[in-house]
């Protein structure tokens, strides 16, 4: 039946022949890969890795069925709970056409949430300001090339956004404002002023723009975010956001871990509930980017991204 | 869609759809429910947006706490588990868990034309769901051991002097399990050509369909380069230089 399947059904076939081979090794039927990866060229590799460790698995009639997680255990309670946000969120059936962005947003949520377990604290001797304004003067030049004009509002949100993906702990002075959460001693203080003067960046009102950097900028901000091809892909992908999205994803975002932090739900109904409670951030329920849709999609993308 | 019986049973004797009595019905039932009759039921329940009840059996597809303070209902974490007990860092093993629940939720939201056998034979679904999570995990792993040079420069060292590298012998003295596991942890290509080479005992240039070179679709002397290169991270893996070690 396998054989007999078109062509143009290759993505789904593939799954169907894994689920075939599973079957098959559950079942005692003495397996050859060669004999697959024959029948199917187009998926040698794809179905060599699979079986490589798929045979060092135990069959599932000797699996330990008793097994389960302490009574303190949140993974699953977890991720029921962004299963069902997604249910409120997600038009049905999105996930089944496959659609790019939604799959890149989320295997880059699954990726930097991955980083952000493996992170170890900092050790080296840069101060955190120092730090603070290597990373904020480097997200005015991922973000320069993709905008006409990079805004401090975009570099802020985006600079809260990714402390909150990622936690370098450099990040974490935002506070209520009336354009969403808003870190002023970076503008006052440290990240601004040191990126100007290490001439990383030009202020010019309330625009920032990238100046030459040498090898040595670079080689700070590699140690800094650790990892810096995923946090390249997480800032332009911010990148393709207005700055009225980002405030938007930056105050959904924050309002999301305020209602996580009391224990209540986050939908769309729960957000709204939020921002009318919040004397400075009421009023922005009559704009156009806190409509209860605009809502709705930026927490299912915020969900996908692993931020709320 | 080959139904398993029970689950055929248990959704033929549910009331109509839509019904407040197939509402109690199912959250009366939902821990008894097979878990083929729970992603039907999860799947009707997303594409009409009921989310309290797709909040009910996903819970009982998942399992919660209890009163009493044991784990209630439930399907999926013995399979996770045992996919997942390579990975004995606690960390690595939690994050692993919330990426398969994560994955499964997508592929039952995927629906019945996308993903049938979830309603077929779900055990077999989440395993193959999780061993694909597994080789995810396991490959940006190493991307972030890379990035965040968490590489051990000790065993880098050793990685270069070839003197160091074991023959074919000590892989007759390596316990399976921990050959395979340590095979597993090394770069695909390499790990192919070990896995065919040293698990399945297979010819390497052999014209034969079942040679190494002619599962891989390379040439004999690339299988060679492989198993080189394999050897030679083999023999820096602490799992492989106890026994170089014992020697």
């Amino acid at each position: 039946m396998i054989l007999n399947r078109t062509v143009s059904a290759l993505n789904d076939d593939l799954d169907q022949i894994k689920q075939q081979l599973l079957s098959d090794f559950e079942d005692g039927v003495s397996i050859d890969i060669a004999a697959w990866t024959k029948r199917f060229p187009a998926h040698r590799e794809e179905l060599l890795d699979y079986w490589m460790w798929l045979s060092g698995t135990p069959l599932l009639r000797e699996m330990d069925m008793g097994q389960s997680p302490g009574a303190d255990d949140k993974i699953a309670q977890e991720a029921v709970r962004r299963a069902c946000l997604a249910v409120s969120t997600n038009p049905p059936g999105r996930e089944a056409r496959q659609d790019p962005e939604f799959k890149e947003d989320r295997d880059l949520g699954a990726e930097l949430a991955l980083l952000r377990a493996a992170l170890s604290p900092y050790v080296g001797s840069a101060s955190k300001e120092f730090r603070r304004a290597v990373v904020y003067a480097w997200i005015v030049h991922i973000l320069s090339p993709q905008r006409p004009r990079v805004t401090r509002l975009a570099t802020q949100k985006v600079a809260y956004l990714l402390e909150e993906a990622i936690g370098l702990g450099l990040f974490t002075e935002h506070e209520r404002k009336p354009l969403g959460p808003y870190d002023h001693t970076a503008k006052y203080r440290d990240a601004e002023p040191i990126a100007q003067k290490g001439g990383w960046i030009q202020v010019k009102g309330a625009s920032l723009e990238p100046k030459k950097v040498d090898a040595k900028f670079e080689g700070y901000f590699r140690r800094y975010v650790r990892s810096e091809g995923l946090v390249r892909r997480f800032i332009t992908r911010l990148a393709k956001l207005t700055d009225e999205e980002l405030e938007a994803w930056a105050t959904i975002a924050w309002a999301g871990q305020a209602l996580v932090a009391a224990g209540k739900p986050v939908t769309a109904d729960s957000v709204r509930g939020f921002l009318e409670s919040s004397a400075i951030w009421r009023s922005k329920l009559r704009r156009d980017n806190f409509t209860a849709d605009r809502i709705a999609d930026a927490l299912a993308k915020l969900s996908l991204l692993r931020l709320v | 869609m080959n139904r398993p019986t029970r689950s055929f049973l248990e959704i033929e004797a549910m009331p109509p759809p839509g019904t407040t009595e197939r509402e109690v019905h199912v959250r009366a039932r939902a821990d008894d429910f097979a878990p083929e009759t729970l992603v039907f039921l999860l799947r009707e329940t997303a594409s009409s947006r009921n989310t309290a009840l797709f909040e009910r059996c996903a819970l009982s597809l998942v399992g919660r706490p209890g009163l009493q303070g044991g784990w209630v209902s439930g399907h999926c974490e013995p399979i996770i588990r045992s996919v997942g007990r390579t990975l004995h860092d606690k960390q690595a093993l939690d994050d692993f868990r919330q990426m398969c629940y994560e994955e499964m939720f997508s592929a039952i939201r995927a629906g019945r034309a996308k993903k049938p056998f979830w309603e077929e034979r779900f055990g077999r679904a989440l395993k193959q769901l999780c061993i694909d999570v597994l080789r995810s995990v396991n490959r940006r792993l190493d991307r972030f051991e890379a990035a965040v040079n968490r590489v051990d420069p000790e065993a880098m060292e050793l990685e270069t002097d070839h003197s160091m590298s074991p023959d074919d012998g000590l892989f007759q003295q390596v316990l399976g399990q921990d050959l395979h596991a340590a095979i597993l942890r090394l770069p695909r290509r390499q790990a192919w050509a070990a896995y065919l080479a040293w698990i399945d005992v297979r010819p390497i240039e052999s014209e034969n369909d079942g040679s190494v070179k002619n599962i891989m679709g390379v040439t004999a002397r690339a299988v060679y380069k492989l198993l080189r290169e394999a050897k030679q991270r083999l023999a820096a893996d602490p799992q492989i230089r106890k026994y170089l070690e014992k020697r």
